[in-house]
């Protein structure tokens, strides 16, 4: 049996680089902040590095608190609603900002992205299809 | 002018239809109500709410998160419109009160710990 899915856009990503890198966009009020992302299937939330939430003026303690935990250790992380730009599709979602700023991974996780989009993956050409999710 | 435009082509549409016949009609109308239908079902994941409601949202979700833990929410504004177990569930009950387009995210307890990838 075979299924099939319709995807509004393909993206290329460096297939010899470490991780799924997509370009990722952060907006607030007239403030933005691009940068490359990972995406993590396995992340419950998108999780960024402090600069970027400080770049767009948000006192990073003021946000909902939250510890997540990794495979050597938790981390505490600070949520905020923000527009979230990944490859052109935008989403107001709840993403959360590391409180130590020498926490250097961003990702894209379940909550506020994955659960917003189809995703279709060919690892070996490099290739990401993507839409957003219409219910 | 594209306004005029549109208007000429409807026009020359209704003229054709007036000569379909009954059953043709009928099918016509069932087509129409489908396109109408997946229009308003086909309501994309997006919210586009104001920097003072995202704010509010916020201190919505720091206020609820222990009532609400495990569990999706849609707020429209400040305001809680539906919930379920899951963003479908949750999405659904929105739209079944109303609101195709909330904001909708999972709450989780101050003392749960996600797991974070990598």
């Amino acid at each position: 049996m075979e299924h099939q899915l319709n995807f509004e856009k393909l993206a290329s990503y460096d297939a010899g680089e470490s991780g799924i890198t997509v370009n990722t966009t952060l907006k607030l009020a007239d403030k933005s902040v691009s940068f490359p992302a990972k995406i993590d299937t396995g992340s419950t939330f998108c999780i960024f590095e402090r600069k970027y939430g400080e770049e767009l003026d948000l006192k990073i303690e003021s946000g909902l608190f939250q510890r997540v935990g990794t495979a050597t250790g938790i981390f505490v992380t600070f949520g905020f609603r923000i527009t979230l730009e990944v490859e052109g599709f935008e989403f107001d979602s709840l993403v959360y900002f590391a409180q130590d700023e020498n926490l250097r991974r961003n990702v894209l996780g379940r909550r506020g992205w994955l659960e917003l989009v189809r995703i279709g993956l060919v690892d070996y050409e490099g290739k990401l299809y993507l839409s957003r999710y219409l219910d | 002018m594209r306004f005029i435009m549109q208007t000429k082509t409807l026009t020359q549409l209704k003229r054709q239809i007036i000569s379909l016949n009954e059953f043709e009609k009928k099918d016509l109308a069932e087509f129409l109500a489908e396109e109408i239908n997946d229009k308003e079902v086909q309501t994309p994941l997006l919210t586009s709410d104001d920097e003072e409601t995202r704010q509010q949202q916020l201190e919505w979700l720091k206020a609820n998160r222990e009532k609400y833990a495990g569990k999706y929410v849609a707020l429209v504004g400040n305001k809680l419109v539906s919930e379920g177990k899951t963003i479908r569930e949750a999405h659904e009950k929105a739209k079944k009160n109303g609101f195709h387009n909330p904001f909708l995210t999972m709450l989780y307890s101050e003392t749960d710990v996600p797991f974070g990838g990598w």
